[in-house]
């Protein structure tokens, strides 16, 4: 029984670390296995699967709307506190803390994604230019 | 943590109280008659949703910005301005959208015309949000600028009786996630042109925001259309209270 309650305990904290670990920011997952059907996808569909894009470009004269996808945040920062003191306060003590985080940590992510729409917002065509350069 | 968030939603709030009493432009004075017809336009100058989310790592804190693109999806001016109608209509004016009053193109031509006056005079970016604009500091909305596109709006609207336009003008929006909440806002400045003189006659910065239990999840705002984006922003615009802003009720 005890075996049991130790596993389920386990199980309720891997959970809550695995939950508080996912970025609903970071989609380059989504991007890799995303599976978009081309010729029958919708904006909404797209949206659905991998998300909004960083921008977006109309070619009016093509008459189609490019969707640019970067997977990673713009920035990253941490908050890091390292205790520094210790001070007797009243019955107690008072420690003191400083940030010792790295802050605005990342930079110009490249596109790893693009996918291309008709002007009924049909998804045409995805390229990935990562891929396509290798 | 939901109580810090409550607080720090409070003090926004509260912050925007603060600015209702510097709201009157020196000068000028604006009470409005809930009979005389009010035109609405709210427009966001960039087309974009701006994130921040928060970690819990454990032993530290992540903090992720970004930005997203909703262009492709939804055009918001126009589902905004019913918001902000629609709730002047429950407070008792007599408010329409500038839609309904004038050809679409003139709309868009002024709003792209202010958006550009924006952007030259916002171009410092938020060092926290990379990709995010400043605003344009409150005295850009009470300058008298000669904007020919806004002028031929301000013009078309008085021919049709109407004596104020109510201009509500946001740089982006925010999605904020952390410990399980999702908040989503928008700060826009909110200035009164009187159209009799065609003078700001009163210019405030706003806060609208709507908190929600989604697990921190940021792309919830993304689905469906941007369902859950475009309710919570109206259910922010829902609790502003315009009559008392103006001076017309008791603060509720």
């Amino acid at each position: 029984m005890r075996i049991i309650r130790t596993l389920a305990s386990i199980a309720v904290i891997l959970s809550i670390v695995l939950q508080a670990a996912c970025s609903s920011i970071d989609r380059s997952s989504e991007l890799n296995h995303a599976h978009l059907a081309i010729g029958s996808s919708s904006k909404n569909d797209v949206v659905s699967a991998i998300g909004l894009p960083r921008e977006t470009h109309k070619d009016e004269k093509q008459g189609i709307e490019l969707w640019f996808y970067t997977g990673k945040p713009v920035a990253t920062s941490y908050f890091i506190a390292l205790p520094i003191a210790s001070v007797p306060y009243g019955a107690g003590t008072t420690t003191y803390f400083t940030d010792i985080g790295p802050k605005n940590m990342g930079g110009k992510e490249p596109i790893s994604l693009i996918c291309i729409f008709d002007k009924t917002g049909r998804l045409l065509d995805v390229k990935r230019p990562n891929q396509e350069k290798q | 943590m939901k109580k810090i968030m409550m607080c720090l939603g409070v003090l926004l709030s509260l912050s925007g109280c603060a600015n209702q009493k510097i709201a009157a432009v020196p000068g000028e004075s604006f009470q409005p008659s809930k009979s005389e017809k009010i035109a609405i336009s709210y427009s966001l100058v960039s087309k974009r949703i701006n994130y921040l989310e928060t970690l819990y790592r454990v032993l530290w804190l992540e903090t992720n910005t970004s930005h997203q693109d909703f262009s492709g999806v939804w055009a918001p001016d126009s589902d905004l301005t019913t918001d902000v109608v629609s709730r002047l209509h429950q407070q008792g004016f007599t408010a329409d959208s500038v839609y309904d009053a004038v050809p679409a193109e003139q709309i868009i031509a002024a709003n792209q015309s202010l958006a550009a006056d924006c952007l030259a005079q916002a171009a410092g970016e938020h060092r926290e949000i990379p990709g995010t604009k400043l605003l344009p500091v409150s005295d850009f909305f009470l300058a008298d600028r000669q904007n020919v596109e806004l002028n031929k709006l301000t013009g078309e609207l008085k021919d049709k009786g109407y004596r104020y336009l109510v201009q509500l003008t946001a740089m982006d929006i925010y999605g904020n996630a952390g410990m399980g909440m999702v908040i989503v806002a928008a700060y826009p400045n909110a200035r009164v042109i009187d159209l009799k003189t065609n003078r700001v006659v009163w210019s405030t910065q706003m806060v609208h925001q709507e908190v929600y239990q989604l697990g921190g999840n940021l792309k919830a705002l993304e689905v469906d259309g941007m369902t859950k984006t475009k309710a919570g922003l109206a259910a922010g615009i829902n609790k502003l209270d315009f009559a008392a802003m103006w001076g017309l009720a008791v603060p509720q």
